[in-house]
C-alpha cells in the first residue's frame, strides 16, 4: 500500500470516527435528563445574614466542621456569598459568623466562645456578637 | 447613578468594544472570497478582542482606584477614540490593495446531513449546559472560590481583592475584571453574569474555530471542526462550571487564527494583524497565568517559522506581535508587582488547593493552621525544586497521565486521540505551511511548558494532575483543532 493510499484510509477512518463521536455527547445529554437535581444558589444560605451586615465588615468565623475538607469548602462558600466582607477564623472580632452543619449546636458554640446570637437562620447560619460588646 | 447614566455608559461601552474589536479587525483583515466567512470571523474574533480590551481598561481603572462609572466612561471614550483613529487610518491605507468581494453564502456547499449533525451538536451542548447550570448555579469550585469571588471583590472596589489569604489571589485577573465591569454597568453582579459569560465563551470558541477553519479550508471543514469542538464534553462542562479556562481557550484560538492569517496574508495590512494577534496573546496572559507560556511559545513559533521559511520581514512581524502584546503585558506587570501575592508554583509553598469541587479539597489533618491558607496539597512532593526536576519518576508519572488522557473518551470523546494520531499523517496541502509551522511549534512548546510545570509543582503530583490536566488540555483544544483541520483538509475548490 502506497503512502497516499494509507493516508486516505486513515483520513476516511478519522472522518467516520469523528461522525460516530457525535453520538457520545448527545447520549450524555440524554443520560443527564431526569438525574439532575436543582441546587440552590450558595448565596441563598447566607442571604439573611448578608442583609444585616455592612459591605466593609470583617467578621470572625466559627464552625462545627473541621478546618479542612468540607469545613474549608463551607468557609470558602461563606466568603464567596458574603464578599466583599472579610471572614477570619476565630472569634476575635466583634461580630462572628457561625456556619454550622448541625444547627442544634448553635447554643454550644455560643457558650464555648462567649458569643450571643444577633441573627439566626434555621439552616445553621448565624450572626453572633461578643457578649458585652458595645 | 441614574438609569439614563447607565444606559449612556452601556452605549459608550458597546461603541468602545465595537470599534476596538470588530472595527479594528475589519480594517486589518484582508478581503476574502466569501464575505460571510470574513464577517463571521470579524464578529467572533473581533468581539473577543474588544471585550478583552474593555475588560483591561476596567482592570487598569481598578488598579488606579478610578473605577467610578464616570471614570470608566472616560476610559471607554479614550478606548473608542484611540481605536477609531487606528481604524480610520488602517482603512485609508487599505484602499490601495483592496480587491473585489464576492458575495456567496458560506453555507452553500455544506450538505444537509452536516448541517443536521451541527444542529444536533448545538442542541446537545445547550442541553448539557442548561442541565449542569441548573445543578450548579454558582459553577464549579474554581468558579465561585476563585474567579467569581474575585469578581465580587473587584465589583465592590475592595482593597482586599488580592489578599494572600484568598484562593489563588495571584491568578491573572482579566476574567473577574470583565465580570466586574458588567456588574458596574448593570448596577449589580448577579450569579447569571458568569453563567452567560461562560456560555458566550464557549460560543465564541466554536464560532472562531468554524470561521477560522472555513477561511482557510472552506465551510465544510469548518463545520467538521465545530462538530468536533462541541462534541467534547470537557468544553461544555467547564463552560457551565464558569471556569476561566474556556475564555482562555477562546483567546488562545483567536490569537492562533489571527497569527495564521497574518503569516499567510500577502496583504500590506498583515503587520496590523500581527499587532492585533499580539494584543490578544497578551490578553491571554491576563486571563490565566498559562497565557504567559502561550504568548512566549507563540513568539518562539514565529521565530522558528521565520527562520525555517526565510521570510522577508519576519523580524518586523515579530516586532509587531510584541508591540501588540506589550500593553497587556505591562498591565500584567502592574498586577504582578503591585498587587499579586507570590505564586504558589514559584514560591514553592502550596497555597490554596486547585480543585474541581469541595470533595477534592485537602482532607483534615492534625496540624494547626489558619483557614484559607492550606498547605497539605503538597503531600509527597520533594521540597526542593532541583530534586523535583531531577526525579525521573515525576516525568514518567506526567507522561503516563498524558497518555491516559488521550483515551479518556468519556471526557474528550475520541477527538483528542484522533487529533494526536493525525499528526503522524502528512499534511494534505502545502498551503499555509508557515502558519502551521508557527502554530505547531507554539502548541508543542505550550504543552512542554505545562509538562514541566507538573514536574516542578510543589503540590502532590497526582493530585495536581487529576485536578487540572483536563483544563490545561482544554485551553489548547481549540487551537489544536484549528491546526489539525489545516493539516487534514486541502484548500477548498474555487466556486466562482
Amino acid at each position: 500500500m502506497s503512502r497516499p493510499q494509507f493516508d486516505s484510509i486513515i483520513r476516511l477512518l478519522f472522518l467516520v470516527t469523528a461522525m460516530l463521536g457525535v453520538a457520545l455527547p448527545l447520549a450524555d445529554a440524554v443520560k443527564r435528563v431526569g438525574k439532575t437535581a436543582t441546587a440552590a444558589p450558595i448565596d441563598a444560605r447566607y442571604s439573611a445574614v448578608a442583609s444585616a451586615l455592612p459591605p466593609q465588615a470583617t467578621l470572625g468565623y466559627v464552625s462545627d466542621l473541621p478546618d479542612r475538607g468540607p469545613g474549608l469548602g463551607l468557609f470558602l462558600q461563606a466568603q464567596y456569598a458574603l464578599a466583599p466582607r472579610i471572614l477570619l477564623e476565630g472569634d476575635s472580632h466583634r461580630l462572628t459568623l457561625a456556619n454550622l452543619q448541625d444547627p442544634a449546636k448553635l447554643a454550644a458554640v455560643c457558650a464555648a466562645n462567649g458569643l450571643a446570637p444577633v441573627k439566626v437562620d434555621p439552616d445553621g447560619v448565624a450572626l453572633l456578637e461578643k457578649k458585652g460588646a458595645p | 447613578m441614574t438609569i439614563a447614566a447607565r444606559v449612556l455608559a452601556g452605549i459608550l461601552a458597546a461603541v468602545a468594544i465595537g470599534v476596538c474589536g470588530p472595527g479594528l479587525l475589519d480594517a486589518a483583515l484582508p478581503f476574502h472570497r466569501r464575505a460571510g466567512i470574513r464577517r463571521g470571523l470579524i464578529l467572533f474574533v473581533g468581539l473577543s478582542l474588544g471585550l478583552s480590551l474593555w475588560a483591561a481598561v476596567g482592570l487598569a481603572a481598578f488598579f488606579a482606584r478610578m473605577s467610578s462609572l464616570p471614570d470608566l466612561m472616560g476610559g471607554d471614550a479614550i478606548l473608542a477614540l484611540a481605536g477609531g483613529a487606528a481604524m480610520l487610518a488602517w482603512r485609508r491605507a487599505r484602499k490601495t490593495d483592496s480587491v473585489p468581494v464576492v458575495e456567496i453564502d458560506p453555507a452553500d456547499d455544506i450538505s444537509s446531513l452536516m448541517i443536521c449533525f451541527l444542529l444536533l451538536m448545538i442542541v446537545g451542548s445547550a442541553a448539557v449546559f442548561a442541565l449542569q447550570v441548573r445543578q450548579r448555579p454558582d459553577g464549579g469550585y474554581d468558579a465561585w472560590a476563585i474567579w467569581n469571588l474575585r469578581a465580587r471583590f473587584i465589583y465592590a472596589r475592595s482593597s482586599h481583592t488580592f489578599d494572600a489569604a484568598f484562593p489563588h489571589a495571584d491568578y491573572s485577573p482579566l476574567w473577574p475584571a470583565l465580570l466586574a465591569r458588567i456588574g458596574w454597568l448593570a448596577g449589580g453582579l448577579s450569579t447569571a453574569a458568569p453563567m452567560v459569560c461562560g456560555a458566550l465563551a464557549a460560543t465564541f470558541t466554536a464560532g472562531i474555530l468554524f470561521f477560522g477553519v472555513a477561511w482557510f479550508r472552506g465551510a465544510r471543514a469548518g463545520v467538521v471542526a465545530a462538530i468536533m469542538l462541541l462534541g467534547t464534553q470537557e468544553l461544555i462542562d467547564h463552560a457551565a462550571d464558569q471556569y476561566a479556562d474556556v475564555p482562555l481557550a477562546s483567546v488562545f484560538l483567536a490569537t492562533g487564527v489571527l497569527l495564521a492569517l497574518f503569516l499567510e496574508s500577502r496583504s500590506t495590512s498583515r503587520l496590523r494583524m500581527a499587532f492585533l494577534a499580539g494584543l490578544l496573546g497578551g490578553a491571554g496572559a491576563l486571563v490565566k497565568n498559562e497565557g504567559m507560556i502561550y504568548v512566549v511559545a507563540l513568539l518562539i513559533g514565529l521565530a522558528v517559522a521565520a527562520a525555517k521559511f526565510r521570510r522577508p520581514g519576519g523580524v518586523i512581524e515579530i516586532g509587531a506581535f510584541v508591540a501588540g502584546a506589550v500593553p497587556m503585558l505591562l498591565l500584567l506587570g502592574v498586577f504582578r508587582f503591585g498587587f499579586a501575592p507570590a505564586n504558589d508554583m514559584l514560591s514553592g509553598g502550596a497555597a490554596f488547593a486547585v480543585a474541581h469541587d469541595i470533595d477534592s479539597l485537602p482532607a483534615a489533618d492534625d496540624s494547626p493552621h489558619r483557614l484559607g491558607a492550606s498547605g497539605d496539597s503538597s503531600a509527597g512532593a520533594p521540597r526542593s525544586l532541583a530534586r523535583r526536576l531531577t526525579d525521573s519518576r515525576r516525568y514518567r508519572t506526567v507522561l503516563f497521565a498524558v497518555l491516559g488522557r488521550l483515551i479518556r473518551i468519556d471526557r474528550w470523546n475520541i477527538f483528542l486521540l484522533a487529533a494526536a494520531v493525525s499528526f503522524v499523517l502528512r499534511p494534505l496541502s502545502k498551503q499555509d505551511a508557515v502558519a502551521r509551522a508557527a502554530l505547531g511549534t507554539a502548541i508543542l512548546l505550550t504543552c512542554g511548558g505545562y509538562f514541566m510545570a507538573y514536574v516542578a509543582t510543589p503540590h502532590g503530583l497526582e493530585w495536581h494532575i487529576n485536578t487540572s490536566m483536563n483544563r490545561l488540555i482544554l485551553q489548547i483544544w481549540g487551537v489544536l483543532l484549528f491546526l489539525t483541520s489545516l493539516r487534514l483538509n486541502g484548500p477548498p475548490a474555487p466556486v466562482d
